[in-house]
Order: structure tokens, then sequence, then C-alpha cells
């Protein structure tokens, strides 16, 4: 990968550290030096700061919407202070097509690792471009709009770090509200099983297995396993059901699902299963892990009918290389 | 000479003949980290990690004695050599069906 500057890898994992701090976290005080700085960038009047408990109270809605409605949605959601910031944008964007591939490699990181919390509203904040304007300023002559975008961003990076989660302007007011606190997986999907992935200060949260949204009631029975293998394949968001499958005992499942062995070799055991599908069998590989003796199931495409095959293709190599694979642990 | 192969859990090492060019090096000795538990496949030992564009990891090996371990999966002695990391791939049955479940 190319290689980028270490100072844009800082702004990375500082952008990552917000994201997955664990504590709700406003300073008012600092919040309130910070807008006036960031209006005053912008020579925009300085609105007044309206508390909400998180991005679901109605008066914040109502901010957003008369927002959207009246400005284009990008506008929207930057709110008013950011418009000259956004202009900035397109212009950095518009160049950034053809820009420097250190710019895009910075990108690509940041968009893996520090956009993670991004998604957890609509109106959300990401940094994206932040990072690829950052990047490219350090090998590319960057004109004035792009250097108050910078500072601009680094002003709502501030801005979140304060504890200013989210924001939208309407009729001279702010409406505020704080950062949720978000648990990823090593996908920088959300992700937990233990709590709420993304959690507002209020309580208001949701919660996710691996990037998939469960309603609390379902996240639990499926994380429990109180679900039988037929409940799971009744669920109809098929990423909630797969997600049910994976997270279920393997031995249960073979055995609620009706699984035929088809075939068997000293460490892998192909299933065929009829009952998920009408018009096909789906196949499922049992193996133990050598370390722990814990047995695991994973479907693998159906036109295999060698177990050591099949395990062979999930490690994208020959049976061939896998039967004189030695060391598994 | 027979090519080394070892597999960690979910990581699959196959030694290659050289590094590839291009690579960005890491600065930490972590191939992989566990999705709900947050265990790591890392080193133990001289060794250089890398990445490339593609976001496969490789190794080179400088001491004999190095180890990936792992906080669940026993440890192994990987070798001098220079390497490639293959994670195990998943196959979602689901993801081109449109409602097929049998009642």
């Amino acid at each position: 990968m190319t290689e980028f500057s270490q100072e844009t890898e800082e702004l990375i994992k500082r952008i990552e550290e917000l994201n997955l701090r664990q504590e709700i976290i406003v300073n008012k005080e600092r919040i309130i030096e910070l807008v006036e700085e960031a209006y005053n960038l912008f020579n925009l009047k300085i609105p007044e700061i309206i508390w909400v408990d998180d991005i679901t109270d109605m008066r914040f809605q109502k901010a957003a919407e008369a927002a959207w409605a009246a400005e284009a949605a990008r506008a929207a959601r930057a709110a008013k202070a950011a418009e000259a910031a956004w202009a900035a944008w397109a212009a950095g964007a518009a160049r950034a097509a053809k820009a420097a591939e250190a710019a895009w490699a910075a990108w690509a990181a940041g968009a893996a690792e520090a956009a993670g919390a991004a998604g957890a509203a609509g109106i959300d904040y990401d940094f994206d471009y932040f990072i690829f304007t950052f990047e490219y300023r350090k090998t590319n002559e960057i004109n004035k709009n792009d250097e108050k975008f910078l500072k601009a961003q680094e002003l709502f990076l501030q801005l979140k770090e304060a504890g200013l989660g989210y924001w939208v302007e309407h009729d001279e007011k702010l409406y505020a509200a704080t950062n949720p606190i978000i648990q990823l997986d090593s996908k920088f999907r959300y992700h937990s099983t233990e709590k709420a992935a993304i959690k507002f200060s209020d309580n208001y949260q949701f919660f996710y297995i691996h990037g998939i949204r469960f309603e609390k009631e379902l996240w639990e029975k499926v994380k429990e396993k109180r679900l039988t293998a037929k409940q799971i394949l009744q669920l109809e968001n098929i990423g909630q059901r797969y997600i049910a499958l994976m997270l279920y005992e393997p031995k249960r499942l073979l055995e609620e699902l009706d699984a035929k062995l088809i075939s068997k070799t000293k460490r892998n055991e192909l299933y065929s299963i009829g009952s998920i599908l009408r018009n096909k069998d789906l196949k499922l590989l049992k193996y133990l892990c050598p370390s722990t003796n814990r047995e695991y199931v994973k479907f693998v495409p159906d036109n295999f009918i060698d177990a050591d095959e099949a395990q062979a293709w999930s490690f994208q190599i020959k049976k061939e290389e896998y039967e004189i694979l030695e060391v598994e642990t | 000479m027979k090519q080394k192969m070892f597999r960690q859990g979910d990581l699959l090492i196959r030694e290659i003949k050289e590094l590839p060019e291009n690579l960005k090096r890491l600065s930490h000795k972590i191939l992989a980290e566990g999705e709900v538990t947050g265990h790591k496949h890392q080193f133990v030992g001289n060794v250089d990690v890398y990445e490339n564009k593609k976001g496969q990891m490789m190794f080179g090996v400088m001491d004999a004695n190095a180890k990936l371990v792992h906080q669940e999966h026993k440890p192994i002695l990987i070798g001098k050599g220079v390497y490639e990391v293959i994670k195990e791939r998943e196959y979602n049955p689901f993801e081109e069906e449109i409602k097929q479940v049998m009642d």
C-alpha cells in the first residue's frame, strides 16, 4: 500500500479513538468556544446552542428537516456553518479525482478505520475528506478554500472530542446532541453480543451483531441461542438469519436441520441440508479447532462433495495443499 | 524444497519465494484480531509485518525462534523466511436468495 504521512496516520488514529470512546463526555464550555470559532471562521452569526438528548429529539429532527428542505442534503448534514467548507470540499474533491495516490491511500485507510461511527445516524458527520485533504496537502498545493476547509474540519473534530456528536442549525439555533458510544468488530461493523452497539446518552440504543441490526428482543434470543433452527430459518431478514445460524450450537443445528453427512475425513465433516432453501441443498462444513477442541460450522458453496476440498476452498488453496498441511493449531 | 504451510485458527500461513514490491511495512506484529474476543494472532520475535494494496498481510521472519502466538491457539514456530497470510473466507448462501425459506 502506498505510504502516507505519519501525521495523517495520527489523525486517523485520533478519529478512531474518538469513535471508539466508551464514555459520554460533554465539555459545554469548550463546545461554546469552538462553535464561536467555527462560526467566526465563516463570518456567520453565532447561534444559540440548544442541547437535546439525542438525534431523535423532535426539536433536532424538525431543525434537520427544515435545514434539509432549505438547502441541499449535504449542506443539511453539515449544518449551515459548514456551507463554505462544503464548497471547499467540492473544489477539493474535483481535483482529488486526479490526485496523488498517497492521498487516496490515506482516504481508504481513513474510511476503513475511522468511518465506522459515521453511519450511526444519517446526519452524522464523517471525516473522510478531512483525512483526504489533510494528506493531499502534504504533497500538493492547496488553495484558500481548502485551507479553510481543513481549519473547519479540525474545529469539527475538536467539537466531537469535546462531546458535540451531532448538530444541526435552524433559525439561528444550533441543536446539539452528544456522541453515542459504539462497539465495533474487527471489520469495523457495529457489533456486540454483550451490550448495545450504538448507545446515546439517554439510553436510545441499537443492537447489532457483525453489522446486522436486530431489535433488542431478537438480539437477546439470538445471542442466548434461544431460537430453534426452524425459528431462525423463518427470520425474514437474510442477514439476521445468517448471523443467527452462525451463532447456533453446531451439533444442535445439524440435528434440527436434519443434515446428512456426505463426506467425512480426519479433520472435517461435510453435511448436506435440504431443509433451508426450497430448490437446493446447502452444504455445511463441521470442523474442530485443534487447540480448543471447539466445534465450528460454516457454509461452503453447494457444489462441494468432499469435506477437505471444501475446507481447502475456504483457505483458497488446493485440496492437495491442504492435505499436506501438517501444523494446525 | 517443500513449501511450508501452517494454520492457526482462521489464518493460513504459506511460505513464498520473496516479498513482492510496493508493500507497506506495518508498525506492529499483529496478523489479525478476533471479531468477538479481540484475541490476536501476533508474533513474538524478530518479524516484520507488511500489507499489500489489497490488505493481504505478509511477513518476513528473521529470527528462527519467532513464534506466532494467540490467546486460544497453540503457538507456532514459523522458521526463517517470507510468508503470506490467507484469511479463512466465508460463504453466505443467503446472499443471493430472496426469501426462499421453507416453512
